[in-house]
């Protein structure tokens, strides 16, 4: 048997072993990237990210997209790509990105942008979401159907963390979680104030 | 006293007092005051006014006939010039057929004539019960915003038809649904007339009712309704910590008009903690009912969420309207660790485990590891951690109640693939928390 040692350190140098889990990262009202903090079903949004409003934004855990007025970008792996753009408006999925006003579609490959034909996939955080019958279904990695009650269909939805959405319904924010065999749709109250 | 009298004596009397109907039409004569309903009272106002330059004594005020009658007068009264007294004289005759009457306003005397004709009977359903109106006047109350229909009918008492040359209603928010005119009503046959009335203001409005010869007051006294405290319905049946309470607020019986109120939660604990809040991030909101309606809707929807936060402590609800207030409370007692969510991964040659999750005492005692090889044989013994310290370091700077992610790190010497899983225990004050077996990929 090989010899094996375990240490068990709660504090690393100069990193922090407890800290407020913040569960994901979404867009407030007026466009300006908000972590959320707290446990499933107990969020607290937390103060603004620095920098400028953006127009749309996802992060599945692999990928975090940003439109901002004049730019797309994407940063995976630590490494950024970039394109110019006049879109108002992306929806993200996986590694492609869809910008309905010019009908375009661009795929990230690597750290470079290309156009893509292909039709995007309907993943979200590596899952397929529907809506349908009053009912969100998910399509797990596995293959595993799962579903929650959702009387509405959805506006937008989101990616927020690996195993979050972050869903608008009725013109109101939500937070769903994508846990495999834990899935549930939670509201998510705005910032309070401070 | 005696100088009054003398000076009243002394006031002109003659024809400088005139009386006119209430429409302003200078009485001559003899005055036709047109058809009523045998059987009803009708009511006829006039107005006697001084038109001279001097002020004159009215004196007199009488009125001598069969069917006719007067409210007893306050008399006398003194008229300045241009000054007017008002009176009315009612006319109830007791069967059909022409009906006359003399009319002295001091000097002034004129013939009053009127006929009366078979009328219908009005009746009004309420409650399934049909009950005949024989008073001239009904009164009834609406709340603001309501729209009530006052069911009345017409009939036919009399042995022959009867034509009805006018079925209308005037008055601001009332409206009758009636036949066109001319409606003959056999003898017999009921002729439903629903009369709507619209409640605007606050305040009292009237509606007067025209039905042939027949005029009827129909009298609304519109109200601004209360809303009573609903009673709060919780979605949950078992309140715990961590959890998105589901609240309705409803009522006992249906609104009578629309109303709001406010919904507040207050906790009382040990700390503050940021995450008990309603959607819109305070600790209140607004509730609106429509009227009809016993549930409340919060922006529209019918239910609320509230986060009941990772604390220990008291929390209360109070649904408050402008009567009153409802009241729920419930207290979270100290418990055990619950964990959200953790995660077993590898990074190099460490062993990382993340956990989420929240300890209401906010006083994490100890944790244990225990590892096993990927074929589930235990490697080593349990290795136990007890971080109090770093836990109360990081409570006191946290506004988060008890939640907490902890990132432990281990450091491996040697081959660190040969670790498969590992179960970690965490204990609080309050007891044990055992975790599924957290597996390495």
């Amino acid at each position: 048997m090989k010899r094996l040692i375990l240490l068990c350190s709660l504090l690393l140098p100069a990193q922090s072993a407890l800290e407020a889990p913040v569960l994901a990262q979404v867009l407030d009202a007026e466009g300006f990237l908000t972590p959320v903090h707290g446990t499933a079903g107990n969020f607290v949004a937390g103060r603004r990210m620095p920098g400028p409003a953006l127009l749309a934004y996802s992060n599945d855990g692999v990928i975090e997209w940003r439109l901002e007025p004049g730019r797309l970008s994407a940063i995976r792996d630590g490494a950024m790509a970039t394109v110019t753009t006049t879109a108002t408006r992306a929806i993200f999925r996986g590694d492609r990105a869809v910008l309905p006003e010019s009908n375009e579609t661009w795929r990230l490959a690597g750290d470079t942008f290309v156009y893509s034909s292909d039709e995007p996939l309907a993943q979200l955080a590596g899952r397929v979401i529907t809506w349908r019958d009053g009912k969100l279904r998910i399509f797990q990695k596995d293959g595993a159907e799962e579903e929650v009650e959702c009387l509405q269909e959805p506006e937008s939805m989101t990616a927020a963390a690996s195993n979050w959405a972050h869903v608008v319904i009725a013109g109101r924010a939500h937070l769903l979680r994508l846990t495999p065999g834990r899935v549930e749709l939670f509201v998510l109250p705005r910032r309070g104030r401070e | 006293m005696r100088l009054l009298v003398a000076f009243l004596l002394a006031l002109p009397l003659a024809a400088q007092v005139q009386v006119y109907t209430s429409q302003g039409d200078l009485l001559g004569p003899s005055v036709n005051l047109g058809n009523a309903a045998a059987r009803d009272s009708t009511e006829f106002r006039f107005r006697a006014v001084n038109a001279g330059a001097e002020a004159v004594a009215l004196q007199t005020v009488a009125v001598n006939g069969a069917g006719f009658s007067l409210g007893t007068p306050f008399l006398p009264v003194t008229l300045g010039a241009g000054q007017a007294y008002e009176f009315s004289v009612r006319f109830a005759p007791t069967g059909e057929g022409s009906y006359s009457a003399s009319l002295t306003v001091n000097s002034f005397t004129t013939l009053l004539r009127a006929t009366a004709v078979p009328g219908p009977s009005l009746f009004l359903t309420l409650g399934g019960q049909t009950t005949e109106l024989t008073a001239s006047s009904l009164q009834v109350n609406v709340a603001v915003g309501q729209s009530l229909t006052v069911a009345f009918s017409l009939g036919n008492p009399n042995a022959a038809p009867i034509v009805l040359n006018e079925i209308s209603i005037t008055g601001a928010g009332f409206a009758v649904d009636a036949p066109a005119a001319p409606v003959t009503i056999r003898p017999g046959e009921t002729v439903p007339i629903p009369v709507r009335i619209t409640a605007g203001a606050e305040g009292d409005t009237s509606g007067l009712l025209v039905i042939g010869p027949r005029r009827f007051n129909i009298i609304a006294s519109v109200f601004r309704p209360q809303l009573a405290p609903p009673q709060i319905v919780l979605g949950n049946v078992l309140p715990r910590n961590g959890q998105q309470l589901k609240i309705r607020l409803q009522l006992d019986q249906p609104a009578l008009g629309p109303g709001s109120g406010t919904l507040r939660a207050t906790f009382t604990g040990a700390t503050e903690d940021a995450a008990i809040v309603f959607p819109n991030g305070t600790r209140e909101v607004k509730f609106d009912v429509a009227a009809g309606s016993r549930d409340a809707t919060f922006d529209g929807a019918i239910e609320t969420v509230l986060q009941t936060g990772t604390t220990v402590g008291t929390l209360r609800l109070d649904a408050t309207t402008e009567t009153g207030v409802t009241t729920w409370t419930y207290r979270f007692d100290r418990g055990a660790v619950v964990v959200d969510e953790a995660v077993a991964r590898r990074n190099g040659s460490n062993l990382e485990i993340e956990i989420t999750g929240f300890d209401n005492t906010r006083e994490v005692g100890s944790l244990n590891f225990r590892f096993f090889d990927r074929a589930g044989a235990p490697l080593g013994g349990v290795i136990t951690t007890t971080p109090a310290d770093q836990f109360r370091t990081y409570f006191a700077q946290s506004n988060l109640g008890g939640v907490f992610k902890l990132r432990a790190v281990f450091p491996v010497t040697g081959d660190a693939t040969i670790v498969g899983s590992v179960l970690i225990e965490i204990a609080n004050q309050v007891g044990r928390t055992d975790l599924q077996r957290l597996s390495f990929p």
